[in-house]
């Protein structure tokens, strides 16, 4: 899309300083609605790695754990969607 | 119930019929697979229970939610050059066309949380918004290495990586169930934050259990869990589909008791949230 030739909010003789001036205060109640913060990203989501590596060194008894299991009539894959 | 919702939204815009048509049509068959999805049925069914919310509040977001998720996984299929379902885009549509319904099904998403405007503290709305950009900011960010990932030579080191797109894309995406639905319905940021890491721990098993079951009827694989559990140094004779069952079942526990490390404080939710787990990610599966 070219915008070349597109006015920009900028150029409007409407938001010159003189009408900024007449922009309300924040009221009491857009106070308590301060910016809010972005939230820290989750650290607690184990290191597949590291579960990778424990299985690796496992992986016998797991393995046949799992076949046993299933014979057995429970299972561990999540089901078909 | 998210056609209807969507209907009343546009009601009153100067959309062309052929738009508000196509639109409707691109979402609400979409959206009524995904409400019957079994991770996102079971977190919406038990999550307003745990938080004593009501459907003037959970509703919307819940719509709001789903549709997102509807735009985000048909943006997905696009950008992977995946088979669409035959049924939710009409042959006619022309690529750029396609995309551009999936930035209007986004759009019209996120403008679905101005209907929380008149149920909720606006500070929470607000929260609620902020909450909203960041995490779909980090789902385009997981995206973006998922789209650069190249297919090759995995190993080990490998599943760092693939961990880091799950948990950006759809960890990240769930987070905002989990968190945006608690930042609604309580001031509580203790509870927030638990949620929010919750969410994200549900949402990265989400991306494996949907990677174990997909990934081999995939037509354009990027980083999977299967392609890189064939890359592991293990010296047995079982099949993949076995090393697989078995991973999972040492995996999933080791994930439950994440997400109740995060939910220490609040110790009334720790079992709920261990059953929607098992619930939705150890039913029996044939090996």
């Amino acid at each position: 899309m070219d915008t070349r030739s597109v006015p920009t909010p900028l150029d409007s003789p409407s938001l010159d300083a003189s009408a900024l001036a007449h922009v309300p205060d924040v009221d009491e109640a857009g106070a308590a609605c301060q910016r809010p913060k972005t939230l820290p990203v989750s650290s607690l989501v184990p290191a597949l790695t590291l579960i990778a590596l424990n299985f690796v060194t496992k992986e016998f008894s797991l393995i046949d754990m799992v076949i046993d299991s299933i014979s057995a009539g429970g299972g561990h894959r999540p089901k078909a969607q | 119930m998210i056609r209807n919702v969507i209907a009343d939204r546009l009601i009153g815009h100067a959309l062309s019929e052929a738009t508000t048509t196509a639109l409707l049509h691109l979402v609400s068959q979409d959206t009524d697979q995904l409400m019957q999805h079994p991770p996102i049925a079971a977190m919406f069914a038990l999550l307003p229970e745990l938080l004593h919310g009501v459907a003037r509040i959970v509703t919307p977001f819940r719509v709001a939610w789903t549709l997102m998720y509807a735009a985000i996984s048909r943006l997905d299929a696009l950008q992977d050059g995946d088979p669409m379902h035959p049924e939710a885009a009409s042959p006619s549509t022309s690529l750029g066309a396609h995309y551009n319904l999936v930035f209007a099904t986004y759009v019209l998403a996120a403008s679905l949380l101005d209907e929380l405007a008149e149920v909720v503290p606006a500070a929470r709305l607000l929260r609620v918004q902020r909450l909203w950009s960041d995490s779909m900011l980090r789902m385009a960010d997981g995206q973006q290495h998922d789209l650069a990932s190249e297919e090759g030579a995995y190993d080990i080191s490998t599943l760092a990586v693939y961990q880091q797109i799950a948990q950006a894309k759809t960890g990240a995406t769930y987070a905002l169930a989990f968190g945006g639905l608690a930042t609604l319905l309580t001031d509580d940021a203790a509870l927030v934050t638990a949620m929010v890491q919750v969410g994200e721990i549900y949402g990265t098993l989400v991306q494996y259990s949907d990677d174990l079951h997909d990934a081999r009827t995939q037509p354009n694989q990027t980083v999977t869990l299967p392609a890189v559990l064939r890359c592991l140094p293990l010296a047995t004779t079982h099949s993949l589909t076995q090393i697989e069952a078995a991973f999972w079942a040492y995996l999933l526990p080791i994930y439950q008791q994440a997400a109740a490390t995060a939910l220490a404080a609040f110790p009334e939710l720790q079992t709920p949230i261990a059953r929607l787990f098992t619930d939705v990610f150890a039913a029996p599966d044939p090996v």
